[in-house]
């Protein structure tokens, strides 16, 4: 046996019996989650990798090493500014949402390095926690320079710190799976289903769209990035097989949740992506695809090796998938002042890129950007405000996102009428993640509350300020509507 | 006093949220809800306000067609002149 696997579980399984206090004091239950288990029923836990600290140190170094040679070789502003404009709003969108979110999963990552029940587990989380910090370091890093050039580069930093929607609903995410969960669901919600479950929609799919349009930095922070995550993902599937075979209806219940609560968040995220802002040429599939190669085929079984049924709202989650992020991005389109990224105006090629690829749905969506086309054609280039929204919009009280599901014929939100005031839900599955744990999501202050409240403007020009936009970095049309499909003569 | 809305549009891509007068007419709503979906959805000759499953007359008051704050308010549209 080689010398290094003789002593490595000496360090990785160093679990001991405690003398002056008990175990379920040193693990509390709200801190270390349920079912709560005597920790000889966690000895067997472990994951593949069984990294030491000494290699995680020397590989972590290698990596760091040949990303910053790519961010000097290929990560300047004349290097970021030749690239599809529509392409750098992928890479506005994504640095915004992903850094300050993984700063927020060093803390899930450290919670579950304490309070996780086996030794095992908590170095690998700590290693975890290592690695989110340095996904929160990268891009931080590679956008700072671009700043100067494009302020809404600035967003990669400001977005979690702001009161725009996109980051009320994404710290309203964020705050719950990685701040606020113990150490069980922490591992089932982040690590089994976020990231085992849709992260390789990012790391399979956007990487092989980035090498597409000659993103090369992007391309590489996404490539190195993912060799980490492959690696704490881990940590998901021995949590959950424990929590199959001691408690499988908790197991269950927290794979339905944190499923339909991450589709959302990646619909919006890598739908806009997929199907709309990278260039035509440069599309591998559609995000419909992608979703069906690599989460429902590879998840699913993942779920069954476990012994889990499909997540409850399956059903739901298919309904929505060729139909929900068309909604959003026709909704943001027409809103895109309230978003600190550009937005494209399909054209007549990318309109039957996504009929062939939506034949079902798209043709419902067909007349929305058929009247966004005839307004710009009305306006003229330059005149944003004709095909922009100037009504505050509605938001879902759990995933706090616009009530953009269902059709343009039949918008599915839900209403429910409790003693102390009117809940509105994007979805039956939302509704029903609220009412299971009302007190966890009802005091919630989402945009449409701050604004009935007055802590938040109504007006739309004074709400883009609350948001922290100005005229600077809020999002536009990439070209101002200046498309030579809108020249032509009515339709092609 | 102005009583916030939640309002669908037929052919609307998202729900809205409007502060409509008590006093205001359910055609005058219709007419602030076709507004304010324009950028979307195309006006439509025949408006029709749907709450609570039922049509609502045009002439009466927010109040008076029992509308209360906070309600859903569906706009249907005939007649559109794009799509």
């Amino acid at each position: 046996m080689p010398l290094r696997d003789e002593w490595c579980d000496l360090a990785r399984k160093l679990d001991w019996s405690f003398s002056y206090t008990n175990e379920r004091e040193v693990f509390p239950p709200a801190l270390s989650g349920t079912p709560w288990l005597p920790s000889a029923e966690w000895r067997d836990w472990d994951e593949p990798f069984r990294s030491t600290y000494a290699e995680y140190v020397s590989t972590q170094q290698k990596k760091e090493v040949a990303f910053q040679a790519i961010a000097e070789a290929v990560g300047r502003v004349e290097d970021i500014s030749q690239l599809d404009p529509g392409w750098l709003s992928v890479v506005k969108l994504h640095m915004a949402t992903l850094p300050l979110a993984e700063f927020a999963a060093v803390i899930g990552n450290l919670r579950a390095a304490r309070f996780g029940r086996d030794s095992a587990w908590r170095m690998t989380s700590l290693l975890g926690a290592l690695d989110e910090l340095r996904h929160t370091q990268l891009p931080l890093r590679a956008m700072h320079d671009l700043v100067r050039w494009d302020q809404q580069f600035e967003w990669t930093h400001r977005f979690f710190h702001s009161d725009d929607w996109v980051a009320v609903a994404g710290r309203h995410l964020v705050d719950e799976l990685l701040l606020g969960s113990d150490a069980i669901e922490f591992a089932i919600g982040t690590h089994f289903v976020f990231e085992t479950g849709f992260t390789n929609l990012q790391f399979i799919g956007l990487t092989a769209m980035a090498k597409q349009v000659g993103d090369r930095l992007f391309e590489q922070m996404l490539q190195s990035i993912q060799t980490d995550e492959a690696r704490h993902a881990q940590i998901g599937h021995p949590v959950l097989k424990k929590l199959v075979a001691r408690d499988p209806e908790r197991a269950q219940r927290l794979v339905d949740k944190w499923f339909w609560r991450s589709f959302r968040f990646f619909a919006v995220v890598t739908g806009f992506a997929m199907d709309y802002l990278t260039p035509l040429g440069a599309r591998r599939a559609s995000f419909k695809e992608f979703v069906e190669e690599w989460v429902v085929d590879q998840f699913q079984s993942s779920l069954e090796e476990l012994g889990l049924k499909r997540p409850k709202y399956w059903q739901e989650f298919l309904d929505a998938l060729p139909i929900y992020h068309h909604m959003v991005y026709a909704s943001a389109y027409t809103y895109r002042a309230t978003t600190w990224f550009d937005f494209v105006l399909p054209g007549p090629a990318e309109q039957a890129w996504l009929l062939q690829k939506y034949p079902d749905t798209w043709p419902q969506l067909a007349p929305v950007w058929h009247n966004i086309e005839e307004r710009w054609r009305a306006a003229g280039p330059g005149l944003e405000w004709y095909t922009h929204g100037t009504t505050p919009v509605s938001f879902c009280n759990l995933c706090q996102l616009v009530l953009c599901a269902g059709t343009p014929g039949q918008n599915s939100a839900v209403f429910v009428q409790k003693p102390e005031r009117c809940y509105v839900f994007c979805s039956e599955p939302c509704r029903e993640l609220f009412e299971s744990e009302p007190e966890r999501y009802a005091g919630h202050q989402g945009v449409v509350e701050r604004i009935l409240a007055g802590q938040a403007p109504a007006n739309l020009l004074e709400l883009l300020r609350y948001f922290g936009l100005n005229e600077a970095n809020w999002g536009r049309d990439v070209v101002a509507g200046s498309y030579d499909f809108l020249a032509a003569e009515g339709r092609p | 006093m102005a009583i916030p809305l939640y309002c669908f549009v037929r052919g609307d891509t998202l729900g809205l949220v409007v502060l409509a007068p008590e006093g205001e007419s359910v055609d005058q709503l219709a007419e602030r809800l076709s507004r304010a979906a324009a950028p979307r959805v195309a006006p439509g000759t025949e408006l029709k306000v749907v709450h609570r499953g039922r049509v609502l007359r045009g002439e009466l008051s927010l109040k008076q067609a029992g509308i209360a704050p906070l309600d859903r308010v569906d706009l249907v549209m005939e007649g559109n002149t794009h799509g």
